[in-house]
């Protein structure tokens, strides 16, 4: 390593000996979207110290030029500042594209490199701020699933969390601008804890190619990158505040950043949300409020040569589970599916009871960049994350109040980068990320730990590199090593112990066989040693352009398929832990086909992804456990298989007129258990989505579009249903866990126009309408799809006000 | 030859790449607490359970129907003491313990009797004939519906059959006086803490 950065900084150092200095360099820019040239751009010359602008054509001309490097930084008020070296060795001719960022003007480039890790061959998709903000009142997950390919997993109606590809939780990392979120994703109804209003872009990375982020990121990687100060003497800000009519609920974000010439910028964030009980279209969905509080806070300074900036954001959530879904054993779990309505259904009210959930994170970074002519850029970044989980269900007497699930999750995490980027055709990045994480599951709650006491230690490097080549080749290879350390202290109780067969093959991890009557102490230690892999290319031949990129990539497996062991109250559902389980190996490869023309553009992305000891819960073979005097309990068990997972993701872009357009996206996905020969359960079904979109940039930038939503009924799914006798009546009932819900089809409707206030103020003005028709259904991956229907139709208005 | 690579503020900063590596020997050096986390002492257990029927015309006829849970946790043992008298009416009590923490849940329920209610149904096959919550020990709810602990009951001619104890907490509306056939109260919502079915003969 040590000797390639000598022989580079050699090779580039020992060109400048010659004194020549009578060449020209001719430059071309251009948008990196569209090609468009872009005029009176400015082209700062380092070497030179000197200004000049670009003409009509996107040209410019420097003449006069010495052979050596030549560093140029181009800013323009609509795009990202780029910073471009240049070998001057003869006359030169440079085509430089720039990306657009209409509504972050000049954002400067030490921190606009960063958007460029991800991986270029693979398959991806960016979402702008201006998209992000539709859906200000709403989650992550909600904008993510905009994506063909990505769908959500729900519990209830406020926990969403995004599925790549039918993969999710820990297998989908979710970097929070550079950090990588550690907010116990592992869990099925534990949401990403994001607030969306703080977000500038958001891009999604299918698959495991995204190797500078992580190597056990199977699914994929959804990068979020934070509203940023803009780089001279302003003060800007924007406020949101939106009303839905479902839930009774408002939102109101505002925004706020000043940044002073010399280089130092501040600027500060706030959301509040507050939800009161959605409705079904026939009847409240009692109990399921949400009360939102986040805010973030920035500052830094930047210059061309180094920039530094602190981050600080808070997230604070308590969200209601829906009353009918904590019920007590299987009789009722029968009950509520024969009856098709919940059991509980009261007025509406914005108050949340128990059941609920309240989560707190932190999340502080500090991060030093540093640029080195002719060689790249040099960056470090501490960050620290506190997350809090309670989970609250309904109990008696002194414990009434008392959260059932109290986890504290602390992770520290240092990382060092290297960006080589002298040479415009080869890019290089290495750097090293390591992070300690402890857990503490507080005895208080007087519930056994569904979670144990651990600390993990990981020790990750890497190294990616882009290569353009001479006859249009893009070109990727990127390997990575991870190193994971889990030293859990469990507590097992003895039944469960022996009944899992744990006295025989895990005897050597007790170390008290008697912590507490019927309870043993045991001190689970593993360790994985994983090597990652991602190859790509991709290549333009006229309107085509084709993609090619295979991963390899494996996961260790988190603490809640390892440990889990206990009664989840608020899906009312016994949840189990397999020590057994091994690592996640994936290897997936991937391709993406593009045209495109001036009116029509059409995206298609098929994929495969074969994943050994692939982790999933399902029910046991019995299907229930009684606990004590409750009686019986759905119970699930965390098991590994080896799965194929494959499908396609397509996209349809056409324009029918100047104003009107038409776009589709629809996504199909086989998920295949190849050891027991039958379907993965929880794979999305098919679904399309349809929108017919008219704007007039004439008539205040009115836009309105109509939406067509399309969920198939998902017929590939392995039956798990089993037969149970109702003590009560003796009858033998077959329970039905497996079948999923039938197909369904949404309308929505959506309008804005956009008037200006003043010299520089804007006020934007929509209303929506979400599920037109008012439609009762259900979601196949919906954790709660057995005790109600889904959320019906949603009246929404929006204000946006920019300043 | 000048070479920006080389001079020293470069090394120093390559040597900054592996700072991480520092940081794992330093997290793992001062953070290995191997405190033995503390066990939970499981609450709001549920061990033992009674139902005690007394011939209202014979104080020494009494029919225990019980159901015991070493730890609350596994598989209930349920016993019935005996068979019930053919044609006699019985009176009926309750006993709920915590056996692990040494505690009447009986008394807890009681307190909080708003939120906790009582359902007994058989099936179709033994000849309970009524059953009625006692008025006049009986702790009412606020909402007016009696908790059902203390019940009187008529048996019917001799056979065989189940009977079933339900505790429901916070369920969302109740009712003393129906139920489907064989049901003697009724509830909507909530989560049942006691669910036991035990088979009895009427002799």
């Amino acid at each position: 390593m040590f000797r390639y950065i000598g022989l580079l900084s050699l090779a580039i150092t020992s060109l400048s000996f010659s004194q020549d200095c009578n060449f020209t360099l001719l430059g071309e820019l251009s948008d990196f979207h569209d090609g468009t040239p872009i005029v009176s751009a400015t082209i700062y010359i380092k070497e030179n110290d000197r200004y000049i602008t670009s003409d009509f054509d996107g040209k410019f001309k420097i003449e006069n030029l010495c052979k050596g490097p030549l560093t140029l930084t181009i800013s323009h008020i609509a795009c990202e500042t780029k910073t471009v070296y240049v070998n001057i060795t003869g006359d030169t001719f440079k085509a430089i594209t720039l990306e657009h960022h209409i509504e972050e003007l000049g954002e400067v480039s030490v921190t606009g490199n960063s958007t460029k890790q991800e991986t270029n061959t693979a398959q991806k998709a960016v979402i702008e701020v201006n998209e992000i903000e539709a859906f200000s009142s709403g989650s992550l997950a909600d904008i993510t699933r905009t994506i063909s390919g990505v769908s959500t997993l729900n519990t209830g109606n406020n926990i969403v969390k995004p599925i790549i590809h039918g993969l999710h939780s820990s297998r989908v990392i979710t970097m929070q601008n550079g950090v990588r979120m550690q907010d116990q994703e592992w869990g099925l109804e534990h949401a990403p804890t994001v607030d969306v209003n703080a977000l500038q872009e958001i891009t999604l990375v299918k698959g495991a190619s995204a190797l500078a982020y992580s190597g056990d990121a199977i699914g994929g990687a959804i990068v979020l990158r934070p509203i940023k100060a803009y780089n001279r003497d302003t003060l800007v800000g924007k406020t949101i505040a939106v009303y839905d009519s479902n839930n009774r609920g408002y939102t109101v974000s505002s925004s706020l950043f000043k940044s002073y010439k010399e280089g130092w910028f501040f600027g500060g964030q706030g959301t509040y949300r507050r939800f009161g009980d959605s409705k079904a279209p026939d009847y409240v969905l009692s109990n399921t409020g949400l009360d939102f509080k986040a805010f973030s806070l920035q500052s830094g300074y930047r210059s061309f040569e180094e920039s530094f900036n602190v981050y600080y954001s808070y997230v604070d959530n308590e969200i209601g589970i829906l009353s009918s879904a904590h019920i007590g054993g299987i009789d009722q779990f029968i009950e509520s599916i024969e009856s098709g309505q919940p059991s509980t259904i009261q007025g509406f009210t914005y108050d949340i009871k128990d059941p609920r959930q309240r989560i707190r994170h932190h999340l502080v970074k500090a991060e030093y960049e540093r640029r080195f002519s002719n060689l790249g850029k040099l960056s470090i970044q501490y960050d620290y994350q506190s997350n809090q989980r309670q989970e609250f269900d309904r109990r008696r007497g002194d414990f009434r109040g008392v959260p059932s699930i109290d986890l504290l999750l602390q992770t520290h995490g240092l990382q060092t980068k290297f960006l080589f980027d002298s040479n415009s055709n080869v890019k290089v990045q290495a750097g090293i990320q390591s992070q300690y994480q402890d857990n503490f599951a507080d005895p208080a709650t007087g519930v056994f730990r569904l979670i144990p006491d651990f600390q993990r230690f990981d020790i990750g490097t890497f190294v990616t590199s882009e290569w353009k080549l001479d006859n249009g080749y893009l070109l990727e290879g990127a390997i990575r090593y991870d190193f994971n350390h889990i030293d859990a202290q469990k507590i097992y109780r003895e039944f469960r112990w022996e009944e899992r067969g744990y006295d025989q093959d895990f005897a050597d991890i007790v170390v008290d066989e008697n912590i507490a009557p019927g309870q043993l102490l045991t001190n689970p230690v593993y360790d994985f040693h994983n090597i990652s892999v991602a190859i790509g290319a991709k290549k333009r031949i006229d309107k085509h352009e084709f993609a090619l990129n295979y991963s390899l990539s494996n996961r260790a497996p988190n603490p809640s398929e390892l440990f889990s062991d206990g009664l989840h109250q608020s899906v009312a559902r016994i949840e189990v832990g397999n020590l057994r389980l091994g690592k996640e190996t994936a290897n997936q490869l991937s391709a993406t086909y593009t045209y495109q023309n001036s009116r029509f553009k059409v995206l298609v992305e098929p994929y495969i992804n074969r994943i050994d000891n692939y982790i999933f819960i399902a029910p046991t073979e019995l299907g229930i456990r009684i606990i004590g005097q409750a009686g019986a309990f759905l119970e699930y068990e965390f098991l590994g298989t080896d799965a194929l997972i494959y499908g396609v993701d397509l996209n349809l872009d056409y324009l029918l007129s100047e104003r009107l357009s038409i776009k589709n996206s629809t996504a199909f996905i086989i998920g295949e258990d190849l050891k027991n020969n039958e379907a993965l359960i929880d794979m999305p079904p098919l679904n399309t989505r349809t929108t017919i979109q008219y704007q007039n940039k004439e008539w205040n930038s009115l836009a309105v579009g109509l939406t067509s939503d399309f969920f198939a009924m998902q017929n590939n799914f392995p039956n798990y249903n089993f037969l149970y006798t109702v003590p009560s009546t003796g009858e033998e009932v077959l329970v039905d866990v497996s079948t999923p819900p039938q197909a369904y089809h949404l309308l929505h409707f959506n309008s804005s126009i956009e008037t200006k206030l003043f010299k520089k103020n804007t006020l934007e003005i929509g209303f929506s309408i979400q599920n037109i028709l008012n439609t009762s259904y259900r979601n196949y991956l919906n954790r709660l799809r057995f005790f109600a229907d889904e959320v019906g139709r949603n009246f929404q208005v929006q204000l946006k006000f920019n300043y | 030859m000048k070479s920006i690579f080389l001079n020293l503020t470069n090394m120093k900063t390559i040597k900054l790449l592996f700072l991480p590596l520092f940081a794992l020997a330093l997290f793992s050096s001062c953070s290995d607490d191997d405190d033995a986390p503390a066990p939970v002492n499981p609450s709001e257990l549920i061990t033992n359970v009674e139902v005690i029927f007394t011939n209202e015309n014979d104080p020494n006829d009494v029919v225990t129907l019980s159901a015991v849970s070493a730890d609350g946790i596994v598989d209930p043992t349920l016993s019935v003491s005996g068979p019930f008298t053919a044609n006699a009416d019985y009176t009926a009590t309750i006993t709920i313990l915590d056996d692990v923490n040494n505690e009447d849940i009986l008394e807890e329920v009681v307190e909080e009797k708003d939120e906790h209610f009582f359902a007994y149904a058989v099936n179709q096959t033994i000849n309970v004939l009524d059953m009625i919550r006692d008025d006049s020990i009986d702790p009412q709810r606020t909402d007016g519906n009696y908790l059902g602990v203390e019940t009187a009951w008529s048996f019917g001619a001799a056979s065989t059959g189940t009977f079933t104890l339900q505790l429901v907490h916070e369920a969302s509306s109740v009712d003393d006086q129906f139920g489907e056939p064989f049901e003697f109260g009724l509830y909507t919502g909530g989560e049942l803490d006691i669910n036991n079915t035990w088979n009895i003969e009427i002799q």
